[in-house]
């Protein structure tokens, strides 16, 4: 009878305790697509070809004067891939951290279940009871855990996170576009020089329309390659709203309304990225 | 007065607008220019377009060491982030490698040596995991 008692208080409080534990998958599914994101690098190596684009459309005395810049943008690529890899590293830490699998022992308790059943110590039922019991027991107090870590993490690390995610949304929505917009007005007065000698020099009226779809084409890569730095830039503002909501609300990171909008952020990352990825 | 990644990029855009009107003034006074002096007036607007990509390479530079403190703070979190992960991991081996011990002391109170091997090499596998 007095076990019987006992088992049922150990019910209650295990029940207790266990509505406590969180489904925090929405952070971990923003995290992994927000380290997913920050892992596209793509614009950073075009940052430096930008400048050598420029060079190839320059005069041979001027073209010299670019040298330097080229030099400096290939040396900047370490620390720039670095920010990045900082970021998606800072994310998929903060991911494994909200995994629901990190924090269910089912499969250790399940063998440590089996090994009462070997000792005969204990009844099978008995036995079965403690698996059901300390799963959710060992699960309530490592989610205790976790959740407290994760909340110091990420108040720890916002005041940075935002500062890496601001730095890197300026490079690329300003310098990166900057460059590409450099490298039009270099396109513009290679083609327009090519043309307005053309003119001077007639019949050159094909001619001068074949240098007009060759000059259009440019234009349009180099507007493709705008629209994708000004793509990702929102997507990394957007990454930074997110961690700023996780911020915001972190002694409520199981909320229901947090983890909704989590979840929206996570999709916004995912489908402007699937966006981008199309954009090449 | 130290340049900022702001100023460069403010600096940056007003060659680059220069370079720009100068072309336009260029073209359009194509017939009324000498040779000469289209040559020299392109050969500025180059300058100024290499002078605002310049200006771009260093307001990269600049906000990139502005980010460098912050940067190895995150990096630190990373860290406390995955030494939690290796925690609640560490739990998880401790229950096993319980388990695994509790099956083997019934197995020698079994006195099979069959299960002693089995349960000896389940210990192993549970500390190896």
């Amino acid at each position: 009878m007095n076990s019987v008692r006992t088992f049922n208080t150990l019910a209650l409080t295990t029940a207790l305790l266990v509505s406590g534990c969180a489904d925090l998958s929405n952070i971990k599914k923003f995290a992994a697509t927000s380290a997913d994101s920050a892992g596209y690098t793509s614009l950073v190596s075009d940052y430096e070809k930008s400048a050598e684009r420029l060079k190839g459309y320059e005069p041979p005395e001027q073209a010299g004067q670019l040298d330097k810049t080229i030099a400096e943008r290939k040396a900047q690529q370490k620390p720039l891939l670095d920010m990045l890899h900082g970021i998606q590293e800072y994310m998929n830490a903060v991911g494994s951290l909200a995994s629901d699998q990190l924090v269910s022992c089912d499969k250790s308790l399940t063998n440590v279940s089996d090994a009462l059943k070997a000792t005969k110590a204990v009844g099978t039922n008995q036995a079965d009871a403690f698996e059901a019991l300390s799963a959710l027991l060992a699960r309530a107090a490592t989610d205790a855990y976790r959740q407290d870590k994760l909340k110091m993490i990420i108040r720890d690390a916002n005041p940075h996170f935002q500062k890496v995610i601001q730095a890197m949304t300026d490079i690329v929505s300003k310098d990166f576009v900057a460059s590409l917009d450099a490298e039009k007005i270099g396109v513009d007065k290679y083609y327009s020089d090519i043309i307005e000698t053309a003119k001077r020099a007639p019949p050159q009226d094909a001619a001068i329309e074949l240098v007009k779809e060759s000059w259009r084409q440019r234009v349009d890569d180099i507007e493709a390659k705008r629209q994708a730095c000004e793509a990702y830039a929102k997507i990394l503002e957007t990454i930074g709203k997110g961690h700023q909501a996780l911020y915001d609300n972190a002694d409520h990171l199981s909320s229901t309304e947090l983890l909704s909008t989590i979840d929206a952020y996570a999709t916004a990352v995912s489908q402007s990225f699937n966006k981008l990825k199309q954009l090449k | 007065m130290v340049l900022t990644a702001d100023d460069a990029r403010n600096i940056a855009d007003a060659f680059r607008q220069i370079s720009v009107a100068v072309g336009q003034y260029r073209f359009s006074n194509w017939n009324a220019l000498s040779n000469s002096q289209r040559g020299e007036l392109e050969d500025s607007e180059w300058t100024l377009l290499n002078y605002s990509s310049d200006f771009i390479t260093q307001a990269v530079g600049l906000t990139l060491n502005d980010a460098q403190g912050d940067l190895q703070k995150l990096l630190d979190a990373t860290k406390q982030a995955a030494s939690a992960v290796s925690t609640i991991a560490s739990i998880n081996k401790v229950i096993s490698i319980t388990g695994a011990v509790m099956k083997l002391g019934a197995a020698i109170a079994s006195e099979n040596p069959g299960m002693i091997v089995t349960a000896t090499g389940g210990v192993y596998s549970a500390v190896a995991a």
